[in-house]
């Protein structure tokens, strides 16, 4: 009876100590368990500044303070990030975490934190070799972090009132490259530091390496923004200023070239007495002179307010047909001298478009003009005007000697003049003419080509959209 | 025209040599012409008002063209109004263009575009256009 007796204890103690050991078992997995989704939360955590935060600093500090409330309660006092500085070479204190510890090392700090330098050349500093040799480091001599920076005997001093045992310096890097490391100051030995807190050390400096890298990145987009903003503000104060001051020399030059034409006209026309034939034909030059001066700064204005988009078309609907009597008469003597063929037509005759009037008169003074320059005495200049797919198309054609192809590209460019051509004093030609007549045309909508070859002759198209 | 009395004109130009050619041709033309040589004058004399044509530059010293028109506008109508004001400057600038045609101006002529025969032109195809007496008064 006695040996049944202890046999059912021995049964219910060892029973006991199964379920023990099981309890603990399984509460070790749990706490296993737990250790795990800690770590996840506290990573998590981190994850969440790289999400929330782009600021550098913001991050630096969010960083610093976040690992400090996951391992404050493990000793952990101090914890530091560092960044390389690659213009001084040396590694720079970036920020600290807000414990008493770590305002307390502050206040003793004979250097200002933010003005703690390490060279990179400082080999025995265990940053410095953290961040040269890619490792985990440790060391129960705190001054090893600090040194040449503040004295060793001083540091060890600090080191002794804290309550520090153990230093760890862990490299921070991002698509491998090593931007600086962390420094955690452990109020434990190195043996009492649980693999649950190295992994949180290691999951940390991963996850401060992405989390610097895009906050820097962002710093350095927003800067070369901001740097762009600046500079298309300057250019368009250039821009305006380009402008004024073309407008200002044009007046400028204006102002003379009145002058010369007006006295040079009342000569001609008799108001000062009567005058030989030859000094009329001198005064035509100099008018002639005159008129093509005073068509370039007109040219040169336009074309500066065009390009600095302060050009403003008037448009307006008129006949096309008054306009083309009225470069039809225009031409005639001309014409009339040199026995050319000068036709215009207009179909339908009583078309109407709607455009800046000036502007196209000029469009076909100059085209009409080039044909005229460029062909021969006898030859024949066509306008014609009809429409095509709801444009008004106007072609003006001559035969004259036609556009080599090579020349073809420099002709709507600015004083991209051919060849000699027959310019004399009396045809005021400003090499931009075809220039503006394109930028005219286009900012009608409309459309400019042209069909030539040499010997050919060469016929010049411009549309105008209709209605 | 001989029983029509002549039209009065005011020739507002700082430039002498061109100030003197305006006024003769006008006068040639047959026009009553007076000229002044700065804001201020062109101020004054188109307050007591009674022109039927203002040629009128806008750079001028003292004040400009554009400031004279402001402050036509701002004051009481003149006595005798003035029927036309034209704009004849060598300042192409769209801005001042406009802004001048919204204080009163019937026209704006740049001076190098035009003869001496062409002003005179201009001159009389703006008379033509029939009396304008609110011009350089209340346009506001």
């Amino acid at each position: 009876m006695v040996y049944l007796t202890a046999l059912v204890i021995l049964a219910l103690s060892l029973g006991l100590l199964f379920f023990i050991a099981q309890y603990y078992r399984v509460s070790n997995l749990l706490s296993h368990h737990q250790t795990q989704k800690k770590t996840l939360d506290a990573l998590w955590k981190i994850e969440q500044i790289i999400v929330n935060s782009l600021n550098f600093q913001e991050v630096a500090q969010k960083i610093s303070d976040s690992v400090l409330l996951e391992l404050g309660k493990f000793g952990f006092a101090i914890i530091v990030l560092i960044l390389v500085d690659d213009e001084s070479k040396s590694l720079k204190r970036i920020s600290i975490s807000r414990t008493q510890e770590a305002n307390t090392a502050l206040e003793i700090s004979p250097v200002p934190f933010n003005n703690i330098s390490i060279p990179l050349s400082a080999t025995e500093n265990n940053c410095v070799r953290s961040v040269n040799e890619n490792k985990v480091l440790t060391t129960a001599h705190m001054a090893n972090v600090l040194v040449p920076a503040i004295d060793r005997n001083f540091v060890e001093k600090v080191q002794k009132t804290l309550g520090v045992k153990t230093t760890i310096t862990v490299p921070v890097s991002s698509k491998n490259k090593i931007l600086g490391c962390l420094i955690f100051s452990v109020k434990k030995s190195e043996k009492d530091v649980s693999t649950y807190e190295w992994d949180i050390i290691h999951g940390y400096a991963d996850a401060v390496g992405i989390a610097l890298d895009n906050s820097l990145l962002y710093t350095d987009l927003q800067t070369t923004t901001k740097k762009l903003d600046e500079a298309n503000k300057h250019l368009q104060e250039l821009d305006k200023l380009k402008d004024e001051f073309v407008s200002l020399a044009s007046h400028e030059l204006r102002t003379p070239m009145t002058a010369i034409k007006s006295y040079v006209w009342m000569v001609q026309n008799h108001k000062a007495g009567d005058i030989t034939d030859t000094a009329q034909k001198y005064l035509a030059i100099v008018y002639s002179s005159t008129e093509r001066l005073i068509h370039l700064v007109n040219d040169m204005l336009d074309i500066s307010r065009i390009e600095s988009g302060r050009f403003q078309l008037h448009p307006a609907p008129f006949k096309f047909a008054d306009l083309v009597h009225e470069i039809q008469t225009e031409f005639l003597a001309k014409a009339g001298e040199r026995h050319m063929n000068w036709q215009t037509s207009i179909d339908p005759p009583d078309t109407t478009v709607t455009a800046d009037r000036d502007k196209i008169e000029q469009v076909l003074e100059n085209l009409v003009g080039n044909a005229f320059k460029f062909t021969g005495d006898g030859g024949t200049v066509t306008l014609k005007a009809f429409i095509k797919d709801n444009n008004l198309a106007v072609a003006i054609s001559d035969t004259g000697r036609g556009i080599a192809k090579e020349d073809m590209s420099k002709l709507f460019t600015k004083f991209g003049r051919l060849g000699e051509g027959l310019p004399t004093l009396s045809q005021p030609g400003t090499g931009l003419g075809l220039y503006l007549s394109k930028q005219f045309i286009e900012l009608h909508h409309g459309h400019v080509t042209v069909d030539s070859a040499l010997g050919r002759g060469s016929t010049f198209t411009f549309t105008l959209p209709l209605g | 025209m001989a029983d029509t009395p002549q039209k009065r004109l005011l020739v507002v130009e700082d430039d002498t040599a061109l100030r003197d050619l305006y006024v003769q041709i006008l006068t040639d033309s047959g026009f009553t012409v007076e000229s002044a040589v700065d804001g201020q004058e062109a101020f004054d004399k188109m307050k007591k008002g009674g022109y039927d044509l203002v040629l009128l530059d806008i750079i001028l010293p003292k004040v400009d063209g554009l400031t004279v028109l402001e402050k036509l506008s701002a004051e009481a109508p003149p006595e005798k109004p003035n029927y036309h004001i034209v704009v004849l400057s060598n300042l192409g600038q769209d801005e001042a263009i406009s802004k001048a045609m919204s204080l009163g101006a019937q026209g704006y002529l740049i001076k190098s575009d035009y003869t001496p025969g062409q002003v005179v032109e201009q001159v009389n195809h703006f008379l033509e256009l029939g009396d304008n007496s609110s011009a350089g008064s209340t346009t506001a």
